[in-house]
């Protein structure tokens, strides 16, 4: 099956799951935070102006600083995100999950010169189609990945109905569909609802077509706790 | 299509991962895909190529309007692979006029190629084969998840298209020795004096970038409608659900071929064990991966079909590569560690190294022998004057700026200082409404103990204690030392009071008894308003003498005085509200 997560079992025996981040989500992050540098340094250096060439210097040390530390900084500091990034849900993380350090942020973002070759990270772009975790050559320098974060978690939103125990004893990843039933039910027609419902056999098999839906939904209120 | 077959994880996802899902379909199916595409885009851009002869620059632009119609060839693959079906080149190009004929191309390169969304609605049309209103309907439905991060997708996508593009020219001016092999500049976009050779070479790399891009384009967009559709519809829950009916079919069928499972999966255990015995040291190396799952530990008969999580293949692959990696292990034990000085060594001393070499090159300079003029430089002086203009605006905008900034900053100042007439004075008195009360002073009569008795004269007992009430709320939000907020409770006011005034007044001061006034008023006005209760006229007259000595109402000026709200209104309000 494909897909874009990757899988890290951590010694606790848990698998944690990260959702890699490709060349089109990067590129869009880039361009905000790029946007925001602009910004920054044209209001600096309209007011540096004043100061002619010793305003020059100051505001060239600033373009420095923002090209090399401002992402360093932000990545280190800031959970793994520059605020391009944070507007984009992406974060930069080690290969193995844990959080971005300054030895690998450091590298990530020196190697982003040889990206940036020959023009416009073309070099960046290449590696990434190239490369199943969507990593440019400074990613695979530093043994880094950029992922996109979890959305804020939703409440459980079933609609509560009476609880009623599944007439089949179910696997995790059935339980788990039938509770996704019960959260999405309402943005389905009932007649897809019906439809749908009419799929899980063992679990639906002599009740009539109006009510499978509603069973399906008793059973999630049972899944998740309600008694 | 049938979702059993999907090739692909179908959860719902959010629409820029569903961009990246497409992308590593792309990649996953790139063999088949990129043969594809190749096949029909690159004849394709040879015959334009050679009718656009004369006129390089609109092959370029040709081949860029016709990408619909490759885009289709890639949908076709890519769709077939996603629900399992890898179809052969032969298959593809046998399918070329039914993808070309009818399938809305003629939209598709006319009007429709201005669709910011092209991807993401091709496969309405190609896959469901919807038209007219019917794909508008499509469009409308699947476009409220899906259409916003499809255009940004194209836009990016083109960005990208740019940066690649320039990246080659780049890259060959990178490699050649001595002058550049071509200026890459602006005016080469606007004059027509680059030779022919250079523009085919930029038509080539066009050629090579869209290629390039172009299948991870199509499949970005494909990947978003598929999710648009598994969110809309429900395509991950009717698979899981699908799924669970088949394993309770299976597990419920006959014990029989049950039995026969089981014995299976313990051989294989078996046999995965006798492996392993053989290379113990090296299965001693490798114990941090996966230990083969024992029948055993599966619980339910139901997961009896999924138990070997090794197949056997696998656990012979593992065997394999543990013993290849003992190997490893001794021969790399024995190489010696000192070869590599001496190599560099020897290298460093070979003769391609620090050689002299004279080399001569006959010209001729005599009579008629012309030095080639120094190529003319271009005049930037427009550039220099756009910019001026543009620092002089960024200058101005940014006096703006702070003028506007050091203009609030004296409003603030002034505000603060607390100049006349600036900002907003009723921020000194609190809240105009206190419990559905009007609290400002301008609302209260001249003299409130005097008009409490006279409405207390008049049998109206509740206005009465309102006012008293009212009043003394306004003397304490006057004197300031309370703050009392706008959602605070009778019960609160009281418990502020009491710490306040409490505290503040030495024993023996007159004011040590207003705590237990207000406290009693307060009481006497929830037994009136709130428990509706007959309070008798001997109750409330001590609280009218001595309101006198614990409040006191500053005025402000009396112009300003709005017209005095008549108290039995407000209080019969209060009371119909509940409060």
């Amino acid at each position: 099956m494909l897909d874009t997560l990757r899988t890290i079992p951590t010694p606790e025996g848990i698998e944690l799951t990260l959702k890699v981040a490709g060349p089109v989500p990067r590129a869009a992050a880039w361009s905000i935070d790029l946007m925001f540098r602009l910004i920054i340094v044209l209001a600096v250096q309209a007011v540096l102006a004043a100061l002619g060439k010793v305003g020059i210097g100051i505001s060239m040390l600033l373009w420095f600083a923002l090209e090399w530390i401002y992402p360093v900084l932000f990545e280190v500091l800031w959970q793994g995100a520059t605020p391009g990034k944070r507007q984009c849900h992406l974060r930069v993380l080690h290969e193995d999950g844990t959080p971005v350090g300054w030895r690998a942020s450091v590298a990530r973002n020196l190697i982003r010169a040889v990206d940036f070759l020959p023009f416009c990270y073309g070099f960046g772009l290449i590696t990434m189609l190239l490369n199943r975790d969507f990593k440019r050559l400074g990613d695979l320098a530093a043994g880094t990945i950029v992922v996109h974060t979890e959305r804020a978690e939703k409440p459980l939103a079933i609609p509560s109905a009476e609880p009623l125990i599944p007439n089949v004893s179910l696997a995790l990843w059935e339980q788990r569909a039938l509770i996704d039933f019960a959260e999405r039910r309402a943005k389905w027609s009932d007649a897809r609802a019906a439809e749908l419902a009419a799929h899980a056999l063992p679990l639906t098999r002599g009740v009539s077509e109006g009510e499978t839906a509603k069973r399906l939904v008793r059973m999630a209120n049972y899944l998740v706790g309600r008694r | 299509m049938r979702v059993e077959d999907i090739a692909i994880t179908l959860r719902p996802r959010s629409t820029w991962e569903a961009i990246d899902l497409g992308y590593a379909m792309a990649q996953n199916w790139w063999k088949p895909l990129f043969s594809a595409w190749c096949a029909v885009y690159l004849p394709a851009a040879l015959l334009i190529n050679l009718a656009c002869w004369q006129h390089p620059g609109i092959a370029v632009f040709v081949l860029w309007w016709l990408k619909p119609a490759f885009d289709r060839v890639v949908l076709h693959v890519l769709a077939a692979a996603t629900f399992g079906a890898i179809s052969s080149l032969r298959d593809t190009l046998h399918a070329l006029p039914r993808l070309w004929w009818n399938n809305r191309l003629a939209v598709s390169l006319t009007y429709g190629r201005f669709d910011f969304a092209r991807s993401f609605h091709l496969p309405m049309i190609q896959l469901e084969g919807a038209r007219g209103q019917d794909l508008r309907k499509r469009r409308r439905v699947l476009g409220r998840e899906g259409r916003g991060a499809a255009v940004w997708l194209t836009i990016i996508c083109l960005h990208l298209e740019v940066t690649l593009i320039a990246s080659c020219y780049l890259m060959v001016n990178l490699f050649s020795p001595g002058d550049p092999a071509f200026q890459l500049s602006w005016q080469m976009l606007f004059n027509a004096e680059v030779s022919k050779g250079m523009q085919f070479f930029g038509n080539a790399v066009n050629v090579v970038a869209i290629s390039v891009l172009e299948p991870f384009y199509v499949a970005a967009g494909f990947a978003i409608y598929l999710n648009c559709r598994t969110v809309i519809e429900g395509w991950d829950v009717e698979l899981a659900f699908k799924k669970m009916s088949s394993r309770v079919h299976e597990a419920t069928r006959s014990t029989t071929t049950m039995a026969g499972q089981w014995m299976a999966c313990i051989a294989l255990a078996f046999a995965a064990g006798f492996m392993l015995s053989n290379v113990p040291e090296a299965w001693a190396q490798n114990e941090t991966t996966t230990p083969p799952q024992s029948p055993e530990s599966t619980q339910s008969p139901e997961s009896a079909t999924m138990c070997p999580k090794l197949s056997p293949d696998e656990v012979v692959a593992q065997a394999g590569g543990a013993l290849e990696q003992a190997e490893g292990a001794d021969i790399k034990s024995f190489t010696p560690h000192t070869g590599a000085a001496d190599a560099a060594t020897r290298v460093l001393d070979s003769k391609e190294f620090g050689q002299y070499k004279d080399s001569w090159k006959i010209r001729y300079i005599g009579p008629g022998f012309k030095q080639k003029p120094p190529p003319k430089k271009y005049d930037w002086a427009w550039l220099k004057s756009v910019i001026d203009f543009f620092a002089q605006s960024v200058r101005m905008l940014a006096w703006i700026g702070v003028a506007i900034v050091s203009a609030g900053l004296l409003y603030l100042i002034a505000r603060y200082v607390g100049l006349s007439g600036w900002g907003r004075q009723s921020r000194k008195f609190g809240p105009e409404m206190l419990f559905g009360l009007d609290i400002r002073p301008e609302s209260l009569p001249d003299n409130v103990p005097h008009a409490a008795r006279k409405l207390l004269d008049d049998g109206h007992p509740r206005e009465s204690v309102s006012l008293l009430y009212r009043a003394a709320l306004v003397a304490l939000i006057q004197d300031g030392r309370i703050e009392i907020g706008r959602g605070d409770t009778e019960g609160e006011c009281v418990q502020r009071v009491r710490r306040v005034y409490s505290i503040q007044h030495e024993p023996g001061n007159f004011l040590e008894g207003k705590p237990d006034y207000f406290s009693a008023l307060v009481k006497q006005w929830q037994r009136i308003a709130y428990a509706r209760e007959i309070v008798s006229a001997a109750d409330i007259e001590p609280l009218i003498e001595q309101w006198a000595i614990y409040f006191i109402i500053n005025r402000a000026d009396s112009a300003l005085r709005k017209s005095p709200v008549p108290p039995h209104s407000i209080v019969a309000a209060s009371i119909r509200g509940g409060r």
